[in-house]
């Protein structure tokens, strides 16, 4: 009896492996052209039906993006957007996943008066969409004169407003006990944030690293409206070089995204060793 | 634990690094906001910016270094501009003067960011426009330069140079905002192997009904095979045949009558140009359907490169003739202008003036800006022939933009026909005047087309349907 | 009392002191841009023309809409879209995240699969949908082999064109929720579970009546944020079909970018931006008000 449920056991991980592993594949799809399509020629992009692996091998693509060999018909400084979107990316990431953890933590376990209508006010403001407060945010920034820098991705990146009610998510299910038992030794606010708290949320603190630095990794149309220098350009904005008014070299874009995800997926992976269960369960105990 | 520890040092780390980086830029932000301080109206950041733009180290300082302009284009370095820029750079080394190109994407998003940038004062000295509606706007909101003075003081007489009849449209009230570079000239573009196989001479002048009885002989093959006669390149433009081939019998402003108080979408022609679209998709199949065109991102460069139609409205894209490397091809392409309405006088020519450069009045740089602009709408333009932009200065010689033009493809392209649909003046060109709400209109159309070539409704019942919407939207 | 006044006070500046660089960055490039983008919503404003050129024409944006096919269709297909996207992107990631955690193996290659969408570039991922629903991709295909004379054109047919954009979001947000929960399920207490399996509760019962529960504060961080993010597609439409065909996939914040930067027309495209939010937020509240039904803290 006992050994058939294990049987049983087995086969359901199996059979589920196999499904997700289907499901996943479907995943990857965009992925494995994006690399096939970084590996051939313009003309062959767009090509139907879909020619996975390429007749030939074709690296000039990449060897243009980052103006290897003299083969690019200019040079689209890749590599200095690629170092530029690097920088604000970390930035933004590590102050971004502070600020809300520490604000996620107020309102979720600090009972301070006004906080359920300050956190509506929060939620709204995600509701305006970003293309409407372009042109008033590009205001604010020529008014503090600095527009064109770095500065009008940074500052607006220091806070990140679902980062904020993910946290407050997590901590809420957090059981009140940890902080409690804490008071009771006459810890401080702040040091129950940092000692117990934060150990503690992790997992969450991870996954929120990896979509912030994401969201600054591939942030578009700020980064095209406020940066007018090329010096400055993080890497959806080199992009656009590779565009013109009628055709657009999607094999170049292709190479320079493939280019592109190397950090992304780095990032993932260090954020995956978070993932390590029990976490919570430890602290209680201990 | 050896984990916490790892961890505690990486975010040091990362926090060092952060905390460098906005020390490093702070001074750069301080440095810009100080120049930018107090300047609390536009004209007030006017004064002011002189102070902000010495903020690029090589302009600044001593009378000694060199301006450096900054010029704003949406055509590809690499298709001119920058061959452009090195010789000016080489001609005003001396006088103190250099240029930097900066490219921008000729579309929504980029035409937006040179917006941003002009409206924030520093970054342009001089850009492009490339489109009438852009232009308009942006006279309207003071970004660019009147040039009557500086024309005035230098007896650099736009007219003159560049013929009245071309420039006349781009005078708001007796005033240049800009000057137009560009002679516009465009074509279909032909597979000329196809047309020598299939017997037929390259034409020189065309009708609707002639144009559709070649493409429908050019067709030949069925499914992933099938060599199309013609592309109508409905996925980027679905307007192409009324905005390349119409205009030849109803003008630049073919969208209205009664002076852009009404819409003229149910003229004869507007008809007969859908009808045309319509006919070559559905009936003949001589021409890609539209959804195909959508469903499959046909492109103009892809159908034609790739030898899978022997015509295509776009001779823009003669600079990937040039570019054997990413597409590999042997045919010659040959030039024909643009068919024409059956039964109507067609005395226009799709084209007429483009590439109109202004000076931002906001730029530090004036003087020096006026002596590119001089200098690039005389001569400076030359190179960007080798992509396929011809020059519209008159003294300009023609031999030379000759040479530019079939530079790197003197076998891949006939010259004759070349010569005569690309690079030689010939006749009135259709100038567009007025564009009240000419977005809006054209996205009105777009839709009507679009029901009427996936067969939703009827040539004359989408049009009608389209001119009551447009005149709604006029009448607001 | 006194003492408890104190107390509250304490409690008060310790929160405000939290919440106070976050905040501040709020106010400063969310809040005031919002109010801004309020005060254009009342005036006729090309924002070329430089601040201060607008001209007060009262509520006249926010009538005119009503009469606006344009705006109209975009309303009713972003509505559609939201409303059908969100419930099954959540549902379907709750399941697989549940499932790879408790009985797959492998489970980094799996979990770095699901997120590989959301981490591609937008771009690269859009066009290869749209090859997918070319005539030659599987899903004509795969309607050939069932039968069908005449498969759907999908993103050039009226009637597809929608619902081709909503599978499409909904395999792209999926990865997101995924991972989301993946880290909520790091953090169930897992006690609880082994005295269930001790009472002889099966995977489904303790999957509905402890794993649904217990992640419902992440469920409705979930709901509400994708909601938010639903209703602002934007970047996939352009790319895909412009709105096209007709008005069948026109959404809002689409049409909204169309009015302010291409028809140039800030203060109505703030007046819909504002119609956009009050939507936004009625169902916001809405979920707010009801959670205390279903949410257990």
């Amino acid at each position: 009896m006992r050994k058939k449920n294990g049987k049983w056991k087995l086969l359901r991980r199996i059979l589920c492996t196999a499904a997700l592993g289907a499901l996943g594949f479907t995943m990857i799809v965009p992925f494995l052209w994006m690399i096939s399509a970084s590996m051939k020629r313009p003309i062959d992009v767009m090509e139907l039906p879909i020619r996975w692996i390429p007749e030939y091998f074709y690296p000039d693509n990449y060897m243009k993006v980052w103006n290897i060999g003299g083969k690019a018909v200019r040079n689209y400084n890749f590599g200095l957007a690629y170092v530029n979107s690097l920088k604000i990316a970390v930035i933004n990431m590590t102050c971004s996943v502070l600020t809300s953890a520490a604000a996620g933590y107020a309102f979720a376990k600090i009972k301070f008066r006004g906080r359920n209508v300050i956190f509506l006010l929060y939620l709204a403001t995600m509701m305006i969409p970003t293309q409407i407060t372009l042109i008033p945010k590009f205001a604010i920034f020529t008014q503090l004169g600095l527009s064109g820098t770095h500065w009008t991705l940074i500052l607006p990146g220091l806070i990140t407003i679902t980062g904020t009610f993910l946290m407050r998510q997590y901590f809420t299910q957090i059981p009140d006990e940890l902080r409690e038992s804490a008071h009771v030794d006459g810890a401080g606010e702040f040091h129950i944030w940092a000692r117990i708290m934060l150990p503690v949320a992790k997992p969450c603190m991870a996954s929120l690293a990896m979509v912030v630095f994401l969201w600054n990794w591939n942030n578009y149309l700020d980064a095209l409206v406020f940066l007018s220098d090329w010096r400055l350009y993080t890497i959806p904005v080199a992009l656009t070089s590779f565009i013109d008014e009628n055709t657009t070299d999607y094999s170049l874009i292709m190479a320079a995204s493939t280019s592109a995800l190397l950090p992304v997926f780095l990032v993932f992976l260090a954020g995956q060793k978070f993932f390590v269960k029990g976490l919570v369960a430890g602290a209680v105990k201990g | 634990m050896k984990m916490k520890r790892t961890m505690a040092l990486i975010l040091a780390g990362l926090l060092g690094i952060s905390a460098a980086a906005c020390g490093a830029k702070g001074t750069d932000g301080q440095a810009s906001g100080g120049s930018g301080a107090g300047a609390d109206t536009d004209s007030g950041s006017e004064a002011q910016t002189g102070g902000g733009a010495s903020g690029k180290t090589e302009s600044g300082g001593s009378a000694e270094d060199p301006v450096l302009l900054k010029i704003w284009g949406g055509v590809p370095p690499e298709a001119g501009p920058q061959a452009s820029v090195d010789l000016f750079n080489e001609a005003y080394k001396d006088k103190g003067i250099q240029a930097e190109y900066v490219y921008y994407v000729n579309d929504e998003n980029g035409n937006l960011k040179l917006e941003t940038t002009l409206m924030a004062g520093e970054g342009v000295d001089a850009y492009m426009s490339y489109d009438e509606r852009y232009l308009s706007k942006r006279v309207e909101g003071g970004m660019a330069l009147d040039l009557t003075e500086l024309c005035e003081r230098d007896g650099f007489d736009i007219k003159e140079l560049f013929g009245e009849e071309m420039v006349s449209s781009y005078e708001y009230d007796g005033v240049f905002y800009c000057i137009p570079t560009k002679r516009d000239q465009y074509g279909m573009m032909l597979n000329k192997d196809m047309f020598d196989e299939a017997g037929i001479p390259i034409p020189t002048e065309w009708t609707y009904s002639e144009f559709r009885e070649i493409a429908k002989q050019l067709t030949h093959g069925e499914g992933e095979q099938k060599v199309y006669g013609a592309f109508l390149n409905t996925d980027q433009n679905i307007l192409t045949t009324f905005q390349y081939f119409g205009v030849s019998a109803l003008g630049g402003d073919w969208m209205y009558k009664d002076g852009g108080a009404a819409t003229n979408f149910t003229h004869p022609v507007v008809i007969e140009s859908a009808q045309l679209a319509y006919d070559m998709m559905n009936v003949d199949g001589s021409a890609p359907t539209h959804v195909d065109s959508v469903t499959q991102k046909l492109s103009c460069d892809g159908m034609f490169m790739n030898e899978r139609t022997a015509m295509v409205p776009a001779s823009w894209t003669v600079r990937n003739v040039k570019n054997l490397e990413a597409y590999p091809h042997d045919f010659v392409t040959a030039f024909a202008p643009y068919p024409v309405p059956d039964n109507a006088e067609s005395p226009y020519i799709m084209g007429g003036v483009g590439d109109m450069l202004s000076i931002n009045p906001k730029s530090p740089n004036i003087d020096a800006c006026w002596e590119y602009v001089k200098w690039y709408s005389t001569e400076g333009i030359i190179p960007l022939a080798y992509g396929g932009r011809i020059p519209l200065c008159k003294s300009i010689d023609t031999d030379e933009v000759v040479e530019y033009f079939f530079r790197d493809a003197e076998d891949l392209l006939d010259e004759e026909s070349t010569k005569y649909v690309m690079i030689e003046p010939r006749g009135s060109y259709a100038f567009l005047t007025i564009s009240p709400k000419a977005s809006e209109l054209g996205d009105i159309l777009k839709e009507e087309m679009e029901a009427i070539l996936n067969g939703q409704k009827s040539v004359e019942e989408g049009l009608a349907d389209a001119e009551r919407r447009g005149n709604e939207l006029l009448a607001k | 009392m006194s003492a408890k006044k104190l107390r509250q006070l304490k409690t008060d500046i310790t929160g405000y002191l939290f919440i106070l660089p976050n905040i501040l960055g709020m106010v400063l490039f969310t809040l005031v841009p919002m109010i801004f983008s309020l005060i254009i919503s009342f005036t006729d404003w090309n924002f070329v023309k430089g601040f201060g050129s607008w001209e007060w024409i009262g509520i006249e944006n926010y009538l005119e809409m009503w009469q606006d096919e344009w705006f109209l269709s975009a309303l009713r297909n972003t509505v559609i879209l939201a409303f059908v996207c969100v419930p099954v992107t959540i549902a379907l990631a709750l399941v697989i995240a549940v499932a790879v955690e408790r009985f797959a193996y492998a489970k980094l290659p799996i979990r770095l699969a699901m997120f590989m969408p959301y981490i591609s570039n937008v771009v690269a991922v859009t066009i290869v949908w749209v090859m997918m629903y070319s005539p030659w991709g599987p899903f004509t295909q795969m309607v050939k082999m069932f039968g069908v004379k005449n498969p759907p054109q999908w993103l050039g047919d009226y009637t597809w064109a929608l619902p081709a954009v909503i599978l499409m979001m909904i395999w792209a947000n999926v990865g997101y929720c995924v991972m989301i929960y993946t880290s909520a399920i790091q953090g169930l207490p897992g006690d609880v579970y082994e005295a269930a399996r001790m009472d002889g509760a099966g995977e489904i019962c303790q999957f509905f009546r402890l794993t649904v529960p217990f992640l419902s504060p992440t469920t409705f961080f979930l709901v509400i944020t994708l909601f938010i993010n639903v209703f602002q597609i934007f970047a996939q439409v352009q790319i895909m079909t412009k709105g096209g065909p007709g008005t069948s996939t026109n959404v809002m914040v689409y049409y909204i970018y169309k009015s302010a930067f291409n028809y140039y027309n800030m203060g109505y495209a703030a007046a819909m931006s504002w119609i956009l939010f009050a939507i936004l937020f009625v169902i916001t509240i809405i979920q707010w008000r009801g959670q205390k039904r279903w949410v257990s803290y």
